[in-house]
């Protein structure tokens, strides 16, 4: 003993230092305790004789009865107190080294009479630990002298085995700064890049490395990803680090919502800390690559679920189901329960959908959206709405009001109560306000398209004349569908109207497209005809002016037109004088069931410049009758297959002898159920009858 | 090479056989005490006394045996007490927590 070299931490002069090799034999436990007596003495340290006999005895014991292969001891102990070693050169995984529970019991019968090995040692043990060599493991412990720990744990050496880390020189030379191959292994060690969740591993790799390092006890590192689970155990090494020892504690440098600590149960010597200070770094930045990538995931995922609320909102072009489908997006990936209010015009709030995630619960809800007064729901979404920004709900309901706003209306409100698991994080807070927007869009959309659909229907109707005259001795009947989308005004129309002459004009054109310009050509159409037929202008002269207009006027537009003069001729005989401009021929029905297309085809509307309208004259004898109908008759689909002219005609044989309301009608019916499909061009049917008779 | 050493004698006093142990017990002598143990149970006396006043060392293994007899003596309807503990075994009774199940009469 040189007391002269002063205290201990670099002297290592002080130090008595055993290896021996010994056999898997029953008399090696008491071979170990031997040798640790002898060297106790030798280092004056006899007061430890008890703990320092049992554990090496608990050690070798295992060593001889689990690894059952020849065991080095090593015993280093110097002034403070002394490191013992046990090590093993079983091969293979390496068994988990389990402290056993104390025992509990009263009755001897439930008492296990094995596994207190390691709980001694864990109990009477400064420090203890695992060394895993290439040829085995090693377990060590060690033992301070009672006192001298408040003192002189500063040393990093005190509870380092020697030929664990620093290799077999170090345990001579006293200090063991950790090694070049150590620090390497440290910093080389990485987390598997094909492990699905590699971190754990990572962090148990790195927190054995460098508790081995510094003579850590036990360590662990703690992470709390902010999901609402609280601080989880990432990795453990050893022992639970005990409170009142001397503990080193790193906070991992990573950002919110992730909290975490890194905790070793041992002195914050001069390694110690920095050396946890560098593992906390580099797991720090693994632990921040893991918070980017589930974040990026958690917002793919509230894309996807965008994405596909858009899509169901955009397909919903009704208002009411727009409303009953809010809430059924949002519950319960926004929150436990959702509200939707519609807004009048004095801003007023309606309930109009809700939903909880627990139906049992929807009655009291209901009850909660009811109630009125400065903290209500109900104020919280006015004030939302006046606002025009998104609001907390205060407690019990906690969650979020988030005003419906689309082009500058105000809508209604979103209410969405509180998440299932935790508060909103911002991202959610986002995508709420987000489907808000969608939702708010969508209902506008809805309203705008009923709207139009009024429109359409209004337009339409003031484009067909509401009745047909009642002529003696002439039968007018017609038939009008428009096509599957009723949010359009279709480009079909008819019309019967007198002839200055006595005679009676029908009318029956397509005006190419649809919509408002279709609807705008037909209004001209209509209107010109009224007006050159009113003025008693022939009917090929109406024709080229009113191409003339449409060349002028129409756009590029163009209009197919049938017109017939219908007048009394000879006996009970009708007289028909037919043009087709660019129109499809007409279907001549006898009494007897014949049916031929009649008139012959001139140039259609508002295409060239000069026109041919050959006139057809015709005789309708009683019970007669003159069938004009639109493309939307024809080419009906079913499939590839048209309706076609040959069908049409074969459909109106068996109409001869029935009135003209009853034969539109037949074809109507005939025409649509040719196909399931809902009509894509308007159908217009007008039939001319010779009611004589 | 040192071998722990455990001596067991045999004493009858009234009701109870009394074993004066000796020596180190660990995973080598264990089997030992075990054997004398069993041997005085197959004519069961009422109480087993071990008086450990000369044991110097005990380990887990040791705890184990005396686990193991103070069950099978109440089996047999008869009881283990063990006297003269040394503190440093009790201190490791009381860390195992094996105190309260073992029958422990002060010296």
């Amino acid at each position: 003993m040189s007391a002269e070299r002063g205290p201990a931490p670099t002297g290592g002069r002080d130090e008595h230092v055993r290896r021996v090799r010994l056999p898997a034999d029953p008399r090696t436990p008491a071979a170990a305790r031997a040798l640790v007596r002898s060297l106790l003495t030798e280092a004056d340290l006899a007061e430890l004789t008890n703990e320092a006999l049992l554990l090496t005895t608990e050690l070798s014991t295992n060593a001889v009865e689990h690894a059952r292969t020849e065991l080095d001891l090593e015993v280093v102990a110097d002034r403070r107190g002394l490191t013992v070693t046990v090590s093993d050169f079983a091969r293979g995984p390496v068994e988990e080294l389990t402290v056993g529970v104390r025992n509990e019991s009263s009755d001897i019968a439930d008492i296990s009479e094995r596994g207190r090995g390691l709980l001694l040692v864990d109990h009477f043990a400064s420090r203890w630990g695992t060394t895993y060599l290439p040829a085995g493991k090693g377990v060590w412990f060690r033992l301070d002298r009672p006192g001298s720990l408040d003192h002189l744990c500063r040393s990093p050496v005190t509870a380092v085995p020697a030929t664990a880390v620093t290799g077999d020189r170090a345990a001579s030379e006293g200090s063991f700064p950790p090694s070049a191959a150590a620090m390497s292994e440290l910093m080389q060690t990485a987390p598997d890049p094909y492990a699905e969740n590699s971190l754990p591993d990572f962090a148990t790799s790195l927190l054995t490395r460098v508790a081995e390092m510094v003579g850590a006890a036990g360590g662990l590192v703690r992470l709390d990803r902010g999901d609402g689970q609280g601080p989880q155990l990432l990795a453990r090494y050893g022992r639970q680090p005990r409170a009142d020892n001397d503990l080193v504690r790193v906070p991992l440098t990573v950002h919110r919502p992730y909290v975490g600590e890194l905790e070793l149960d041992a002195a914050p010597s001069a390694y110690a800390q920095p050396l946890a200070v560098l593992m906390a770094e580099r797991l720090s930045l693994h632990l921040e690559n893991d918070r980017l990538r589930r974040a990026d995931l958690r917002r793919q995922a509230w894309l996807t679920f965008l994405a596909e609320a858009s899509e169901l909102l955009a397909q919903s072009l009704d208002v009411e189901l727009t409303m009953a489908l809010i809430p059924q997006l949002v519950v319960p990936r926004l929150g436990q329960w959702c509200a939707v209010h519609t807004s009048n015009e004095w801003g007023q709030l309606r309930l109009a959908a809700a939903s909880h995630a627990d139906e049992s619960m929807l009655p009291q809800l209901h009850a909660v959206l009811e109630e009125t007064g400065p903290d209500s729901v109900q104020s919280r979404l006015r004030e939302a709405s006046r606002n025009g920004t998104q609001l907390p709900l205060g407690v019990p309901t906690e969650g979020f009001a988030v005003p419906l706003i689309a082009r500058g209306q105000r809508l209604g409100t979103l209410a969405v109560g509180r998440h299932q698991r935790h508060r909103h994080d911002p991202d959610e807070v986002a995508v709420l306000e987000d489907v808000a927007r969608r939702a708010a869009l969508a209902i506008e959309n809805a309203r705008i398209h009923a709207e139009r659909r009024r429109v359409a229907q209004a337009l339409q109707q003031s484009l067909l004349p509401p009745v047909l005259p009642v002529v003696e001795g002439i039968d007018f009947a017609a038939e009008y569908v428009p096509a599957g989308d009723d949010a359009d005004v279709g480009g079909d129309f008819y019309d019967v109207l007198p002839l200055p002459d006595g005679r009676w004009l029908v009318v029956i054109g397509d005006v190419a497209g649809k919509g408002v310009q279709a609807a705008t050509l037909t209004g001209l159409v209509r209107d010109v005809i009224r007006t050159l037929i009113g003025d008693g202008k022939p009917l090929s002269e109406t024709l080229i002016r009113l191409n003339g207009t449409l060349v002028e006027r129409g756009g590029g537009r163009y209009c197919t037109l049938a017109l017939a003069a219908v007048g009394p001729g000879a006996g009970n005989q009708l007289e028909v004088c037919l043009h087709l401009a660019g129109h499809d021929q007409p279907v001549l029905l006898t009494a007897a069931g014949a049916a031929r297309f009649v008139g012959a085809g001139g140039t259609a509307l508002g295409l060239l410049d000069s026109i041919s309208s050959p006139a057809t004259e015709l005789t309708l004898d009683p019970g007669e009758a003159l069938i004009f109908y639109t493309d939307g008759v024809t080419e009906r689909r079913r499939g590839r297959e048209l309706f076609g002219v040959d069908r049409l005609r074969e459909a109106t044989a068996p109409l001869a002898g029935y009135s003209a309301d009853v034969v539109a009608a037949r074809l109507r019916s005939t025409a649509l159920g040719f196909s399931t499909e809902t009509p894509r061009d308007d159908i217009a049917i007008l039939v001319l009858r010779n009611g004589a008779g | 090479m040192d071998r722990a050493e455990l001596s067991i004698t045999l004493h009858r006093l009234g009701d109870e056989v009394f074993l004066r142990l000796a020596g180190e017990i660990d995973m080598m002598t264990a089997a030992q005490l075990a054997t004398v143990v069993n041997e005085v149970l197959t004519e069961p006396p009422p109480r087993i006394v071990l008086d450990l006043a000369g044991v110097t060392f005990c380990d887990s293994q040791g705890l184990g045996t005396l686990v193991v007899l103070s069950r099978k003596t109440s089996h047999s309807q008869s009881l283990l007490v063990l006297t003269n503990v040394a503190e440093f075994l009790l201190r490791v009774l009381d860390i195992t927590g094996l105190r309260s199940a073992l029958m422990i009469r002060d010296a």
